[in-house]
């Protein structure tokens, strides 16, 4: 048992290094999880649009009972009348539309003459649209108001049209005898668990090649009456250990802050395929491991090759906001496989064997890739011992 | 002495595999993956026409108002909101089902709206049919509170739609969020010139390293050499930079706007604050160049978040909340340099950057300078 134990020495000290992506893992994880209140659709609400709401005129009972208004489809915003602070609130989408009410709008609205009110919106988006929608809709029915009922007051006519843009159509929620599971934190946990884990495993892997690859170690090592045999099926048993350690770790970790909705098959599914994704990552980490010839490159091997998966396979950003390009290229990483599978299953609700199959699918192609590196690994392996003995 | 000193330092930095690395080659590969990752982003705020069935039944057809409502929103052109697909409830649900479709519209003779889930495109739906039962009802309530009024007009006044809102801008760009990870990134960079700064001191204090000790020995006064390394270790930094600005610009297609002369500017100052950063680091700590390094990439990393690199509203919440912290850190400074620059029209935030950091750059340099004079070795 030399060999093994001496595998978890070097791994307790390159411990620094690799505790830094765990950590960083594990709070921002937390923080996440934290800030994320569960959320379980039952009936349908609107979805609110944040707006900046600024009156350049004074208040009158008509921007009153606009205001009134709009607030059932948007949430009022306070930020300060000021150029730059409106500008930053809405690069960084604090609000995703600025609506200012001009002087005298009230007046000259009654009058019926042309009046517009200024918005500064994100060009093209579909808040600024459905802001739009309310915002014409207010005006419009309060001007078929203002045109059809001569000296009608100020006040009559803000009760009129808010009672007639209270009529709202009925919407049904539809969830197809399914019981709805919040899954999105899950998901979203096992996805960046992908980078982490692919870069604490390079680092740790890496880290005990370059000791037993080392020329003069590994002619002493030879030199040894311990068997080869014995000697590999250690270094291997080493590896799944540390692998399998940091699988539960970070899964351990999962089931703890998400405990109601890791318990049921989805969770268990997600386990499942964050551990066939581990074996894959093993076998890369191997190859990489081999490859890399002295610590400097370590880190900016890692650093590179997690990064670079993940950022392709939507860890970060779901999928669906990536490019086909970039699904094209992902699609030979077995990140990519993982990420798609945990989408998958996290929709799932439904177990039957067809909804099962393209999950099963996706860990062989991820097994397969495990596989065809570690085949690659073992030739490059064989290929070293050659050329250095 | 100038030159030689000069080509020599140049020489020693370029050779430093690491050094380039992660000062050049890092923030290339991120910004790649930055691209890949968010060039889609913005685009999927855009409005795209929403998928939506309509159930033909009887009450469909014979509602003419209703008919004409989505017939004027499913018209193709500018303001087409919906392709709507005509068809029987049953296939309607299957669409829904398979997320086909958004929802599907049946009257009963109410106007009813089925959807799957919440949701920006299952809002304006709702309030798209909302809009139609509002107008129906409004005319209705003028016609029973003020029977006198003109029918005719009425119609013609309830079918018109006057636009009420106006498009204003006062910014250079369009508010493009994702633009600001890039922005840190070339923050990330400039800082990353700490890790030759850091070099520079560990070759010039003799108790450092064996090429410090050995040039310690050469009569040379050791502030001109130490200043001759900081050109060289510059030159170095601010052509990494440029060549990281203009992958960022021609290959990537980012936007900084078009002020050149002002990024240019900004980057100098960029680049001096972040090797005057590393000098001060390892001048001020006396232990392994490792732990210099981690103080360093530490504190970057930490700065880079506060200026919005792994969630760029983290920026807007410490500008809002602690504007004391985005004024002390210089990859917020630097991040909001370039935001200005593209998206604001006047210079006066710009240069209230462009002072502190210079001015930090300043505090920089003397903290080393009075750490490192005077230090004279009887034995190494």
């Amino acid at each position: 048992m030399q060999v093994f134990k001496v595998y978890f020495k070097i791994i307790k000290a390159n411990l620094g290094q690799m505790s830094i992506y765990l950590m960083i893992f594990l709070i921002m994880s937390l923080a996440f999880s934290m800030s994320q209140p569960p959320k379980i659709e039952e009936s349908f609400s609107q979805t609110k649009t944040n707006v900046a709401f600024i009156n350049l005129g004074e208040n009158t009972v008509l921007t009153e009972g606009f205001k009134q208004y709009l607030s059932k489809s948007v949430n009022f915003i306070d930020v300060e009348n000021k150029q730059n602070k409106l500008q930053d609130a809405l690069f960084f989408r604090d609000v995703d539309y600025i609506v200012t009410i001009p002087k005298n709008f009230t007046t000259n609205f009654l009058q019926g003459k042309p009046v517009e009110l200024q918005k500064t919106v994100v060009p093209n988006s579909t808040t600024r649209m459905y802001v739009d929608m309310a915002i014409n809709k207010y005006f419009n029915l309060a001007r078929i108001y203002v045109n059809n009922i001569p000296g009608i007051t100020e006040q009559n006519l803000t009760v009129q049209v808010a009672k007639a843009a209270s009529s709202g159509s009925n919407v049904q929620l539809k969830t197809f005898g399914d019981k709805k599971q919040n899954n999105a934190f899950a998901v979203t946990y096992f996805n960046y668990l992908a980078y982490s884990l692919f870069a604490i495993l390079i680092l740790g892997v890496s880290s005990i090649l370059i000791v037993f690859n080392d020329k003069n170690l590994k002619r002493r090592n030879l030199c040894s009456p311990m068997k080869n045999k014995s000697f590999n099926l250690q270094l291997i048993m080493g590896n799944l250990v540390f692998a399998f350690v940091c699988y539960v770790i970070m899964t351990g970790f999962g089931f703890i802050i998400n405990r109601e909705n890791m318990m049921s098959y989805n969770g268990l599914l997600l386990c499942i395929n964050a551990l066939v994704f581990t074996i894959a990552a093993l076998s890369i980490s191997y190859l990489v491991g081999l490859l890399i010839k002295n610590r400097n490159a370590q880190s900016a091997i890692a650093n590179v090759l997690s990064l670079g998966f993940s950022f392709l396979s939507g860890v970060f950003v779901p999928q669906e906001l990536l490019s086909d390009k970039a699904m094209a290229i992902a699609s030979f990483t077995p990140t990519y496989w993982y990420v798609k599978a945990n989408n998958v299953i996290g929709t799932l609700s439904n177990f039957s064997f067809d909804n099962l199959s393209p999950i099963f699918t996706y860990m062989l192609i991820e097994l397969g890739f495990a596989m065809a590196i570690f085949s690659v690994a073992l030739v490059v392996s064989k290929q070293k011992r050659i050329t250095n003995s | 002495m100038f030159n030689h000193i000069f080509t020599t330092r140049i020489k020693c930095l370029l050779r430093d595999k690491q050094l380039v690395f992660w000062s050049l080659m890092f923030p290339i590969v991120l910004a790649t993956l930055f691209k890949v990752a968010f060039s889609n982003i913005y685009a999927s705020e855009a409005f795209k026409t929403i998928d939506i069935a309509v159930v033909s039944s009887n009450y469909y057809q014979e509602n003419v108002g209703f008919k004409g409502a989505i017939d004027q929103v499913s018209k193709e052109g500018k303001d087409k909101l919906f392709n709507v697909n005509l068809t029987s409830e049953k296939n309607a649900e299957d669409l829904l089902k398979n997320s086909k479709i958004e929802g599907y519209i049946y009257l009963n003779p109410d106007v009813n709206l089925v959807v799957k889930s919440e949701g920006l495109n299952q809002t304006v739906i709702k309030t798209f049919l909302d809009d139609y039962k509002e107008s129906a009802s409004t005319i209705a309530t003028i016609i029973a509170t003020s029977p006198n009024a003109n029918h005719a007009d009425l119609i013609k006044d309830a079918t018109t739609f006057k636009e009420y809102t106006k498009e204003i801008s006062s910014s250079n760009g369009v508010p493009d969020t994702t633009l600001n990870y890039f922005y840190t990134l070339i923050a990330m960079a400039c800082l990353y010139g700490g890790f030759s700064g850091v070099k520079e001191i560990t070759d010039i204090q003799g108790d450092l390293s064996k090429r410090a000790a050995r040039i310690n020995m050469a009569p040379v006064h050791k502030m001109k050499m130490f200043i001759y390394s900081l050109c060289a270790a510059f030159l170095i930094q601010y052509t990494e930079i440029l060549i990281v600005l203009g992958y960022l610009h021609f290959a990537l297609k980012i936007d900084f706007g078009n002020q050149l002369s002002y990024i240019l500017l900004l980057c100098f100052v960029g680049c001096s604050t972040g090797i005057s950063l590393g000098t001060m680091i390892s001048a001020l700590i006396k232990k392994s160049e490792g732990l210099k390094i981690g103080v360093l990439i530490g504190i970057t990393m930490i700065g880079s978040f506060l200026s919005g690199m792994m969630y760029a509203n983290i920026k807007y919440l410490v500008d809002k909340s602690m504007p004391l912290l985005s004024y002390i850190n210089p990859a917020a400074l630097i991040t909001d340099g370039f935001y200005t620059l593209y998206y604001y029209n006047n210079h006066q935030r710009f240069f209230i950057n462009i002072s502190i950091l210079t001015l930090l750059t300043i505090v920089f340099c003397l903290t080393t300078y009075f750490i490192i004079r005077r230090q004279k070795y009887a034995s190494i």
